[in-house]
């Protein structure tokens, strides 16, 4: 188990990176294929169902303030219990980064650097990513701070620049096709990002802890503004781009496209790359030490051993996985919500109520 | 060619890692482990083969249950 230990605003800077990073660029694609223009009410839903994901994980987190997601299950359900819960985590886990890996390199590859091979983005982001996690949790939380910064300043202004070309008759109608749609969206993003909040669930006992405060609220407000983030982004894309909006993956980059203000602030898609290979950056980073928190404790061993071999499996994962971007958007929005709710979702619940109702008796 | 010489550097990386662990006996036996699917996909991956990986292992057991929600989600236009 790693032993480092961060403040409260550095925890809740890590979780807001970590929630934001890749998903501010991965999701509105997914999102609004699934709910067309009600994309924005299924993100803030999803926001929602995040919330009772969040209140699970810091439920379990109360009751064992020490203790990562691994232990808390090992000291609720027993050993052997513990195995048949996280090893299937674990590949989920796997899955889940690999798939993120694969996102950003398709975003490269098929719409700023055509001729560049997949591995090269796959494997230096690897390599980055793997060596900031190897770094360990207090130098990730002094470096994302500035880096989190950046993030947000480019989200703010590629949001802003294009206002001239949002037009807010584009939302309308709102709802045309039912209640259906926007459930779909839901199911979107209750697999990819908000699943993601109980692999946090690993590292949230890092926190120095103080008398008489507490990380919920922190974490809470992070995942508030992650909520209001990604819908800004769903709208104004919706806004910007009107029906076009729904035959681009990545919408976000053809809104910064769109950018143009006196013929001298032109073509700044690049700086939104910037920001995507930030985000995905950071999420990686922590994605890696919550894979290794996982295994090393699970085998009760020694932390950050497993660093690099972990990164090399996401590698060849991201590598091997998938043929084309057409398998991937199908894995990520067919089924990856079904697998991160039967292999985390529900042996969270689980988890949370048998620790209640044990805590309870021995109280 | 490049590629190939890129991931076989990998693989000698990972050996030198591998050799940091020293007497920890149990955290090489876990490196080992990990290791054994690493091998196998990127044999699949130069080989150009295509074997099967952990998303078909996932559509194998979940498939069926995540086909019928998302096709009962989706409106038929």
């Amino acid at each position: 188990m790693h032993t480092g230990k961060i403040s409260y605003w550095q925890m809740a800077v890590l979780f807001q990176v970590y929630m934001t990073g890749s998903a501010l660029i991965n999701i509105q694609g997914p999102m609004l294929a699934a709910a067309q223009n009600s994309a924005w009410i299924a993100m803030l839903l999803a926001n929602l169902v995040g919330f009772v994901i969040l209140y699970l994980v810091l439920t379990l987190h109360n009751e064992y303030p020490d203790q990562c997601y691994v232990n808390q299950v090992r000291l609720t359900l027993g050993n052997v219990m513990t195995y048949l819960i996280i090893i299937p985590l674990f590949l989920v886990m796997l899955y889940i980064t690999a798939n993120i890996v694969y996102g950003m390199g398709q975003y490269f590859t098929t719409s700023m650097m055509r001729e560049t091979p997949l591995f090269i983005f796959h494997l230096l982001i690897l390599i980055t990513s793997s060596l900031t996690a190897k770094a360990g949790i207090e130098v990730m939380g002094r470096m994302f701070h500035l880096l989190m910064y950046i993030l947000f300043f480019i989200f703010i202004i590629m949001l802003i620049l294009p206002y001239n070309t949002y037009e807010i008759n584009n939302l309308l109608p709102l709802a045309p096709q039912g209640f259906k749609p926007i459930l779909h969206g839901v199911y979107v993003g209750f697999g990819f990002p908000y699943m993601d909040v109980l692999f946090f669930a690993m590292i949230i006992y890092l926190v120095k802890q103080k008398p008489g405060q507490s990380i919920n609220k922190w974490l809470y407000l992070g995942l508030f503004i992650n909520g209001i983030v990604l819908t800004l982004t769903i709208l104004c894309s919706l806004m910007g781009l009107g029906p076009l909006v729904f035959l681009k993956k990545f919408p976000l980059h053809v809104l910064a496209q769109l950018i143009s203000i006196g013929e001298i602030v032109e073509r700044v898609e690049a700086i939104f790359g910037i920001a995507l290979i930030l985000g995905t950056y950071m999420k990686i980073s922590l994605l890696l030490f919550i894979l290794d928190q996982a295994l090393s404790t699970l085998f009760k061993v020694k932390a950050t051993h497993f660093i690099f071999i972990i990164s090399a499996v996401v590698l060849l994962l991201s590598l091997t996985m998938y043929k084309n971007e057409i398998e991937l958007g199908e894995s990520g929005s067919f089924l990856q919500t079904t697998v991160t709710f039967f292999f985390g979702f529900l042996p969270l619940l689980l988890v949370v109520i048998i620790a209640k109702v044990k805590n309870k008796k021995t109280a | 060619m490049i590629e190939k010489l890129i991931l076989g550097s990998l693989v000698v990386l990972l050996y030198f890692d591998y050799q940091t662990l020293k007497q920890d006996k149990k955290s090489k036996k876990i490196y080992l482990m990990m290791s054994i699917p690493a091998g196998y996909m990127l044999y699949s991956y130069l080989s150009g083969r295509n074997l099967p990986n952990l998303d078909e292992g996932f559509q194998l057991i979940i498939g069926p249950i995540a086909e019928v929600i998302t096709s009962w989600l989706q409106v038929k236009s």
